[in-house]
């Protein structure tokens, strides 16, 4: 085992590069997971009919880490791993790469959890929750086995084989009340934070970006097209929280789980009706690129720390991924491993990268 | 490759040093002319008797008195070999490429004149799969030097590259290389001329043997080559800068790389107008997709989403069910399989028994199974379009492959319903997207994705809008309309 | 790569979700809830196709009471050859007996199981549901369709407003607003759509006649199509509506004050003893329909203020309107709030003839 791999940059061969526009659909595809089926109650619950401003501030947030992430990255080279041991040195830099690592690991667990639930909830009651997992996990782990490249081109068609559901939004927005959208601002500076903080749940995603940056062309001109991602993941979302905000009476969408499954029950097409079980099936697609990318910057990590090869480690990690489910089994416990994750992110979007961001000030760039 | 490298043991196998130890091989008729002390060694059924006794033994007896070497210089014929003291191996080698060893029994030296008989072969007739209404009706045969003859009249520059390997250990295969120097990627060439000399196999009967031989991925169900038996669309894909080869004995010229949309694109798509091209291309990817989702969809719908089917459908669908003892996905199984057989009886049999066979199975069985009550006559209908759908493939190998996928989709469609529909369309875009075909990416115009490739993809624009080579293939010379490098090409030649 | 496929096979053989087979479920097309003879207990009515061969079929119809509607779910599986399956349920009706002692138990577990739509349709009949649902209508009712149709073809093409489950929660949910859904009365050989029953949180507590329903309509949404028939001492007629819009005015000083604008486009389709063409009859006419419109819309929001609803919503507007909203200083004033519609009428065409 060499423990000092994360001491040099990282080499990827020019062939497992992409171009650097593809990073749209990385950003894109990580960020929007199964927590747009119902993230608009928990930020509702605080500020109801402001939501989708909390939306608007919550993404320019991101668009600020996104900045922060690219200014150190630019300057220093490499990837987050190879930060850490600039930074930090070698023995504080493992456990900090691993602790990211495993929230890389966490992301994926989370997402496959939740979307498990939503299944179980609404298309195969009683369906156990290893055969999912099973499946998810063993799609990811080819999926990852195949290289990065594979995984880009996965968010390329899960981007554009689903994106047509937005277009579903018609269908409530068109039943819905204008009404439910005013009066505009009339919540406290307190349940505004508490809705934002709610909020960066839904955004994770981009901080791949710190793994997958070597395995980007010319990742300079790459900023532009994570910008464009995460605005156009913020467009996704106002649109879901616009739509279910007047579509829904406030209270009732308070006892709601799943706001825009409930949404779906009244898209109709000619030739097929209650859209939500098709719907359900095209998040299969969504959240695969979720785990797939979560999973491959967990193997990454391990990787670039103790320079195990991702084809082995993809295997025991997908295990991890594969299991985790199943010790969460009431809705209880599911909401509680959104909080912690979202609150993981919270503080890993505006306290650990902002002091990555000032240590990087202070610090000498490693290349030229 | 490593799997054919055994062949390569055969040359200290005991029994082939037994045969090389042997004086000559039995096959070979040894005997005297009768002029002067002239004997002669050939095949019988490979030369030509007429000639020899015509111009061989002709010019031998009018010029009796000259030497080995002297007879050797001044008969009359281009395809003549020299040898001043042949061992036994040169010598069978050389007769049983068709040649007549000449040798005075007074001197070791020996002539060899080449006097194939000329080959009985298949004239040049009409394509039968890829048969177009519009367009050249040439198709290739089974010689290779009358394919190679129909590409270089075609492609009468001397950037064409034709390179002749060796391929099989006992058939001695000649296999052609083409490509146009000036066009075509290196790395494509240098990949595929490797993979071809690293095959060691005994036979190689056909070119489909060397498609599977040298293929990126020997595990996956889809074809990373187009075989063709049209030499346009050879010609159309060298200049396009692909790299081709044509097999001795193979009536199918094969090129690479190629992506995925090739497959569904007909050759007769250039020869109507573009409008009706596009129509018809989209027609087909559309036709893929319902071939291989139609049926697990109704399955999966039938099954365990019924909540899906629209009021006015409902009533249909349940009536055609009623009394039907399977579940949807056996009944889904049986009647793709049934016609599946019907398909593979009518390919078995002669073409006219084939088709009563077909129609006949087709309706009697159709008919009689909806009536049995073994099946719904609504699936009837979705299976039989998904089979017909699948035969819009034109490329017979993406054809086959695209009936097999259906399979695992109707099975896993049994599982999960939609779910696992849409699990199972992301297992194959995986699958496809880690495919390459010559190292280059297989989904390509898609992804990576590059726009200025669609102008042939899934639509036809029109000619004068694709100027330029399809940039996945990487080739050398960017511009397909060269009016403005006609003077380089000029000084080239 | 033995050990994967091992695995997949297991995996195949257990991982199977539970089937609901079209032709092996008992598809409930629509339900009928009513009080049952038995205190505390409610009858559930269930009306669903059987299947006799492949080209017959039937609709049936199945009740059982219990004391909640799962019981009664569970009652009715007993009976059926079929396990129940509600997926492609349409329509839910309730006897106004059953209504006006309240409804959202029923509705609650309906709510709660993913497999009922929410583009379903509600109804209240005057007669008991089970007498409703167990007739076919002179073969009318033969694919279990009738009652969803007869609803959905009024709110798109009629005066009733756009109703169904999901708007029922809406108005049940919301703070200041109360569902309505149709009142439906079964006729000799049909059912009839004869007005709306008005709804204090889950319990019924009147109704609105058939004349009334478009003026409802005109104040609860905007729509494109409906009728409306006036009449006055000197002629009647038929006004066509062909686009209806309405927009809230708060007035908080010096006293809360809600106007309603009502933008009304029409045509005259049928009229006797006046001459439609001139602008000047058509002007009286207008006049005359805005006169009448305007009182039936007042007589209206008064009844609700004398029940102390509000169907309409107009809580919610003001909600909408106001900063620091107090819904319960709000629901305290609803009853003596001034409330004030005011239509503009505009008849674009007479017909096709002059």
């Amino acid at each position: 085992m060499n423990l000092n791999k994360s001491k040099f940059p990282p080499q990827v061969h020019e062939n497992a590069k992409i171009a650097p526009e593809l990073v749209f659909f990385l950003v894109i595809g990580a960020q929007v997971g199964v927590g747009i089926l119902g993230f608009v109650r928990y930020i509702a619950k605080f500020v109801n009919q402001d939501s989708w401003l909390v939306v608007i501030v919550g993404g320019l947030g991101i668009h600020l880490v996104i900045w922060m992430m690219f200014s150190i990255l630019n300057k220093h080279g490499g990837d987050i791993f190879n930060i850490h041991h600039q930074f930090f040195g070698k023995w504080l830099s493992i456990p900090l790469s691993m602790m990211l690592s495993l929230y890389y690991l966490a992301t994926a667990v989370v997402v496959l959890r939740t979307f498990i639930e939503a299944v179980q909830n609404w298309m195969f009651p009683g369906l156990p929750t290893w055969t999912l997992s099973l499946i998810f996990a063993g799609l990811a782990y080819y999926i990852v086995s195949k290289g990065f490249r594979v995984i880009t081109g996965i968010a390329f068609f899960s981007f554009v084989l689903t994106v047509w559901i937005l277009f579903t939004h018609y269908f409530p927005i068109k039943h819905g009340h204008v009404i439910n959208l005013m009066p505009f601002l009339d919540h406290g500076l307190g349940d505004f934070y508490q809705a934002f903080k709610v909020m960066v749940l839904s955004f994770i995603g981009f901080e791949y970006l710190l793994a997958y940056y070597p395995h980007i062309q010319d990742p300079k001109k790459a900023q532009k097209w994570a910008h464009f991602g995460s605005a156009s993941t913020t467009v996704i979302y106002l649109i879901t929280t616009i739509s279910t905000l007047m579509y829904f009476s406030p209270k009732q969408l308070q006892g709601l789980t799943w706001p825009t499954l409930q949404e779906w029950k009244i898209v109709t097409f000619p030739f097929i009706e209650r859209f939500e079980y098709i719907g359900i099936s095209f998040f299969g697609i969504v959240i695969l690129i979720n785990l797939a990318l979560a999973l491959w910057a967990s193997c990454r990590g391990l990787n670039r720390v103790f320079d195990i090869k991702i084809r082995i480690s993809v295997f025991p990690v997908s295990l991890i991924l594969l299991l985790a489910p199943a010790f969460f089994t009431t809705r209880f416990q599911v909401d509680e491993l959104n909080n912690y994750t979202g609150k993981m992110g919270y503080y890993l979007f505006y306290a650990y990268i902002p002091l990555l961001f000032i240590i990087s000030i202070f610090k000498k760039g490693a290349n030229k | 490759m490593r799997f054919f490298k055994t062949g390569k043991s055969i040359k200290s196998h005991p029994i082939a040093e037994k045969k090389e130890n042997k004086q000559l091989d039995n096959n070979i008729l040894w005997q005297e002319t009768g002029i002067s002390d002239w004997e002669s060694g050939y095949i019988e059924s490979l030369i030509s008797q007429e000639r020899f006794n015509k111009e061989v033994l002709r010019f031998l007896q009018d010029h009796k008195m000259l030497s080995s070497k002297e007879m050797y210089e001044q008969l009359p014929f281009g395809n003549k070999h020299w040898n001043e003291n042949p061992d036994k191996k040169t010598i069978n080698a050389m007769v049983l490429q068709g040649c007549v060893a000449l040798k005075k029994s007074s001197s070791t030296g020996m002539i060899f004149v080449h006097l194939m008989k000329e080959q009985t072969v298949r004239a040049i007739s009409v394509p039968e799969v890829e048969f177009s209404v519009i367009g050249p009706k040439e198709a290739f045969n089974e010689a290779l030097e009358t394919n190679l003859v129909l590409i270089q009249k075609r492609l009468p520059t001397s950037a064409l590259q034709i390179e002749l390997i060796e391929i099989g250990l006992r058939t001695k295969t000649k296999v052609a290389v083409l490509y146009l120097k000036d066009v075509a990627n290196e790395q494509n060439v240098k990949t595929l001329k490797d993979r071809l000399a690293g095959i060691e196999y005994d036979h190689i009967l056909d070119s489909s043997y060397l498609i599977q031989m040298i293929e990126d991925n020997k595990m996956s169900i889809f074809p990373q080559f187009i075989d063709t038996e049209r030499p346009d669309r050879i010609v159309a894909s060298l200049i396009e800068g692909k790299v081709a080869f044509i097999t001795q004995g193979s009536p199918h010229g094969v090129y690479g790389p190629v992506s995925i949309l090739e497959f569904f694109s007909a050759f007769d798509d250039y020869f109507v107008s573009w409008h009706i091209a596009s129509l018809f291309r989209l027609m087909r990817m559309v036709a893929v997709f319902f071939s291989i989702f139609a049926t697990p969809l109704y399955v999966s719908v039938i099954t365990y989403h019924p909540e899906l089917i629209p009021d006015d459908l409902l009533t249909t669908l349940t009536t055609s069910r009623t009394d039907i003892p399977f579940p949807p996905v056996l009944e889904a199984l049986f009647l793709e399989l049934t016609i599946e057989l019907l398909r593979e009886a009518g390919a078995r049999l002669p073409t006219k028994v084939g088709q009563t066979i077909g129609i006949v199975g087709g309706i009697v069985i159709g008919t009689a199974s909806v009536e049995a009550g073994l099946t719904s006559n609504v699936l009837l209908i979705i299976v039989a379009l998904s089979a017909l759908a699948s035969f819009t493939t034109p490329v017979y190998r993406m054809s086959n492959a695209i009936r097999l996928v259906r399979f695992p989709m109707i099975i896993l469609s049994g599982f999960w319903g939609l779910l696992s529909l849409t699990l199972g369309l992301m297992m194959i875009i995986s699958h496809l997207l880690a495919l390459t075909s010559l190292g280059r990416p297989y989904l390509a115009p898609i992804y990576p994705p590059r726009l200025s490739d669609w102008k042939d993809s899934f639509v036809r624009l029109p000619f004068y809008v694709q100027k330029e080579r399809p940039k996945q293939l990487k080739v050398k010379e960017k511009r397909k309309m060269s009016w403005w490098k006609k003077r380089d090409i000029d000084e080239f030649e | 790569m033995k050990k994967i496929i091992l695995l997949f096979m297991c995996f195949l053989l257990s991982g199977c979700a539970e089937r609901e087979i079209l032709d092996d479920i008992t598809i409930v097309r629509t339900l009928g809830f009513d009080k049952a003879s038995k205190d505390n207990e409610i009858k559930g009515t269930i009306n669903y196709p059987i299947f006799i061969n492949e080209q017959t079929f039937k609709m049936k119809y199945l009740s059982a009471s219990g004391e909640t509607s799962k019981e009664i779910r569970n009652e009715l599986n007993e009976m059926t050859a079929r396990p129940l399956f509600v997926g492609k349920l349409n329509t839910v009706l309730f006897s106004e007996k059953l209504a006006r002692e309240g409804i959202m138990e029923t509705l609650d577990t309906l709510q709660r199981d993913p497999g009922v739509g929410r583009a379903i349709y509600l109804g209240i009949t005057k007669q008991s549901a089970e007498s409703v649902l167990s007739d076919d209508y002179d073969q009318i009712n033969l694919d279990g369709n009738y009652f969803s149709n007869l609803i959905k073809q009024n709110e798109n093409y009629s005066n009733l407003p756009y109703l169904n489950f999901h708007t029922f929660l809406y108005a049940f949910f919301a703070d200041c607003m109360d569902p309505v859904m149709p009142y439906l009365s079964k006729k000799s050989n049909a059912v009839k759509i004869t007005g709306l029953a008005l709804f204090k949180n889950d319990k019924m507590v009147g109704t609105i006649n058939e004349h009334q329903i478009l003026i409802f309509k005109t104040l609860y949404q905007k729509f494109n199509e409906g009728s409306y028939q006036f009449k006055s001492k000197n002629y009647k007629g038929n006004l066509e509506i062909l686009k209806s819009k309405l927009h809230y005015k708060i007035i908080k000083k010096p006293h809360q004050k809600v106007m309603i604008a009502v933008d009304v486009k029409g045509r005259l389709t049928e009229y006797t003893k006046v001459n439609a063409g001139d602008p000047k009859v058509v002007k009286g006419i207008e006049n005359t329909i805005k006169k009448e419109l305007e009182n039936n819309a007042s007589e209206l929001i008064r009844k609700f203020q004398d029940l102390n609803i509000d169907p309409l919503g107009i809580g919610e507007h003001v909600r909408s309107q106001t900063r620091g909203f107090n819904s319960k200083k709000w629901l305290d004033q609803y009853q003596n709030t001034d409330i004030q519609v005011v239509y503009n009428l505009k008849i674009s065409e007479s017909g096709i003839s002059q």
